[in-house]
């Protein structure tokens, strides 16, 4: 009897809570279309007895300033100047640009008393109504751009909570100053909008592929070695960009290149041969001691490390084409994981600083193209399509962008290369560097802090 | 005798105590049901929650070689359906073709049925290009969904799951949603920057209009759950649903994710 009556309670008790048991469906609607932040820097106000290039360099900085945020361009709407909605003081009319529609609002003021110049910087969340950022001091005609890009930078910081690319350097190999005859290629280094170039070795030889360290202070690279024409040997240098000294690291027979800084600052990753086949070693740079991080009959080159130095990613021939692989780089061989299984040859893979994907150059259709690809080999796209011959993609710090070499072929014996800045999903901002001869093997270097 | 009686009269007693309590109980237990669905109140250990099902199909991608198309080339494709609408665009008027007129009475039989069959060839050879090319319309459409719809059912060879072939009227009819609502799902800059995600619970009519819509699970900002709302709003009406449905889509069994 209890038995029945406990399974009538039951069959009574449990229809009652299970009447939405039908089930619900989720429909994921995905990600929203992000409205741009529309930022508005005034044109400069100079007060007291500012001179004609004072007030040009004045200008220069608040142009300086739009072309910054503008490389973000999928997130800022950089509004043209509009002296009509001028504010004279530093504190905007928050009413006027609500209705505009703004949401940040930005003014510089060069004011000169006596002969000392000083400048104020200010800028406002138009929504919150409040200042969100003040600068000010001595101004130094000839550190404006060193100026514009640190205000740049300390804005887009408080606005996205990420730091940017504006106090970002570029090093990179440039032929300026070799001929036909001799080739020369030398290490190079330029602010990240392609101004302020300038050599930084002079070996009078051919540079190959640099490494930066992750302060920013040093630069590993490969030095082609050359007796009376004949190429010796590809050595390995260690270059402090304060002092501009160079020293050599490894000159062991065969290859010594493709280094990389691991976070640590004190090892690199970098390609031996040493005389056989090139496999990946760990170096230290105090000690010199190796270890062998890839172990393999086929080729190994070209490593490239995640951010927090966890995975490294790799070019092998070990599946018969040069393919894209990724493994743990805390021991021999460990966890190796192919990447890449289409593409006629690849080349050149670099981990997105957050190492989750890979961008890398692939030959198709006569020429290389870049390509993309997440850390698990998934979701391969391509970037670059009728642009030339596109090579050596490398990410910025904050991975939104891509810096690479594009070469376009002037004649049969005379080609141009180049290095363009474009966007994580292909959207070409433009060139770097022009008129500085053919320039390649871009790397980026952190902003010094 | 009597003692019989007195223990079948204690059995009897027992039986309706126990059965009075019983019913007592049960007769509470329907009563605190009752109040419970009347003030729509949910006991966390009592309730069983609705099982929450997500509309997705798999898919499986092979990549058999590098990709033609760039990203962008991807992202600006037309969709297809739209693509479909530019095709229904009324045909250019037609060049008069430069050609010798003919003379009259110069036709030979010959000649005639020489001009008949390369015209019809003509024919057969516009009509070849013009599958082909709405094939290639229709590969490219699907290409789009598929890399850009995201967690769009979209078709596939799959290897586990529903195929694009089995579907039924209600994933069919799921598979319609974010198309018709993601144009309408902005935010501003600060509010994508930030990882918050919620779900709407809908109530729709059989001809799609919204009947009721509800936070169901809130994102814990104010403004995103106000814009997610705003943008099912905005979305009506919905497609109509099919009869199959119309119970499951007027109680409100649709959650709609943003962005998951």
């Amino acid at each position: 009897m209890k038995l029945f009556l406990s399974f009538f309670i039951f069959s009574i008790f449990f229809p009652i809570y299970g009447a939405e048991g039908d089930g619900l469906t989720v429909v994921a609607i995905g990600k929203a279309q992000v409205d741009r932040d529309k930022i508005y820097f005034q044109d400069p106000t100079l007060v007291g007895a500012i001179t004609e290039k004072e007030r040009k360099i004045a200008y220069e900085l608040t142009t300086l300033l739009r072309n910054d945020f503008a490389f973000y361009q999928k997130r800022f709407h950089i509004l043209p100047p509009m002296p009509s909605l001028s504010s004279q003081g530093l504190t905007p009319r928050f009413t006027d640009w609500e209705a505009k529609s703004v949401d940040y609002f930005s003014h510089f003021i060069l004011e000169k008393k006596g002969n000392v110049l000083q400048y104020s910087f200010e800028s406002f969340s138009i929504k919150d109504k409040k200042s969100i950022l003040t600068r000010g001091g001595a101004f130094d005609l000839t550190l404006v751009r060193f100026l514009g890009h640190r205000l740049a930078a300390d804005l887009y910081k408080i606005i996205v909570d990420k730091e940017a690319i504006f106090g970002s350097r570029l090093v990179f190999v440039c032929d300026q100053s070799g001929s036909l005859r001799k080739p020369i290629k030398e290490l190079c280094m330029m602010d990240f909008d392609g101004n302020n170039a300038r050599r930084l070795t002079y070996h009078n030889s051919t540079v190959l592929s640099p490494g930066v360290s992750p302060d920013g202070k040093r630069i590993v690279y490969s030095l082609i070695k050359e007796d009376q024409g004949k190429v010796k040997n590809i050595n390995l240098y260690l270059l402090d960009v304060q002092s501009g000294q160079a020293k050599l690291i490894s000159n062991k027979i065969g290859i010594n290149s493709g280094a990389v800084f691991l976070p640590d600052g004190e090892n690199i990753a970098v390609t031996f041969s040493m005389g056989e086949n090139a496999d990946i070693y760990i170096m230290n740079l105090a000690s010199g001691a190796l270890r062998k991080i890839t172990n393999h009959f086929s080729i190994d080159v070209d490593p490239s490390l995640s951010a927090d130095g966890k995975i490294m990613t790799f070019l092998s021939g070990r599946s018969g084409n040069a393919m894209i692989y990724t493994l743990d780089p805390s021991a021999t061989e460990k966890d190796v994981k192919r990447i890449s299984y289409v593409g006629q040859f690849n080349a050149t893979p670099r981990f997105s600083p957050q190492g989750s994907e890979i961008v890398f150059a692939s030959w198709l259709d006569e020429c290389f193209d870049l390509f993309r690809i997440n850390a698990d080999g998934t979701g391969l796209v391509r970037l670059t399509k009728n642009f030339g011959s596109n090579e050596d993609p490398v990410y910025s710090n904050d991975g939104e962008f891509i810096v690479f070499t594009s070469q376009r072929i002037l004649s049969s014996v005379k080609a141009v290369q180049n290095l363009y800045i474009m966007d994580r999903d292909g959207e070409i901002m433009g060139p770097l560097t022009k008129n500085f001869g053919n320039c390649t093997s871009p790397r980026w270097i952190n902003p010094l802090k | 005798m009597m003692k019989a009686n007195t223990e079948s009269n204690e059995v009897f007693n027992y039986f309706v105590v126990s059965l009075a309590l019983h019913v007592g109980i049960i007769g509470s237990i329907l009563l605190v049901s009752w109040v419970l669905t009347i003030l729509n109140i949910q006991i966390p250990l009592l309730a069983n929650k609705p099982k929450i099902n997500i509309a997705q199909n798999a898919v499986r991608v092979d990549i058999v070689s590098m990709p033609k198309m760039t990203l962008k080339e991807l992202e600006n494709a037309v969709p297809s359906g739209e693509e479909g609408k530019e095709e229904e665009k009324p045909p250019a008027p037609t060049p008069a073709p430069l050609k010798e007129e003919p003379k009259e009475n110069e036709e030979s039989f010959i000649k005639e049925k020489k001009q008949k069959n390369f015209s019809e060839m003509l024919k057969e050879m516009s009509k070849k290009k013009l599958e082909k090319k709405d094939k290639l319309k229709g590969m490219k459409g699907e290409l789009n969904q598929l890399l850009l719809a995201g967690n769009k059912i979209s078709k596939g060879t799959s290897t586990t799951g529903i195929t694009a072939e089995q579907q039924d009227a209600l994933s069919a009819y799921w598979s319609r949603l974010p198309d018709h609502v993601r144009p309408f799902w902005r935010l501003p800059g600060y509010l994508s920057r930030q990882d918050l995600k919620c779900r709407v619970r809908v109530y729709l009519s059989q001809n799609g209009d919204i009947l009721k819509t509800i936070i169901y699970e809130s994102s814990g900002n104010e403004e995103y759950d106000r814009l997610a709302l705003q943008a099912v709003r905005a979305a009506a009406p919905f497609p109509e649903s099919p009869n199959e449905i119309r119970e499951q889509v007027l109680a409100g069994n649709i959650l709609l994710g943003f962005p998951l």
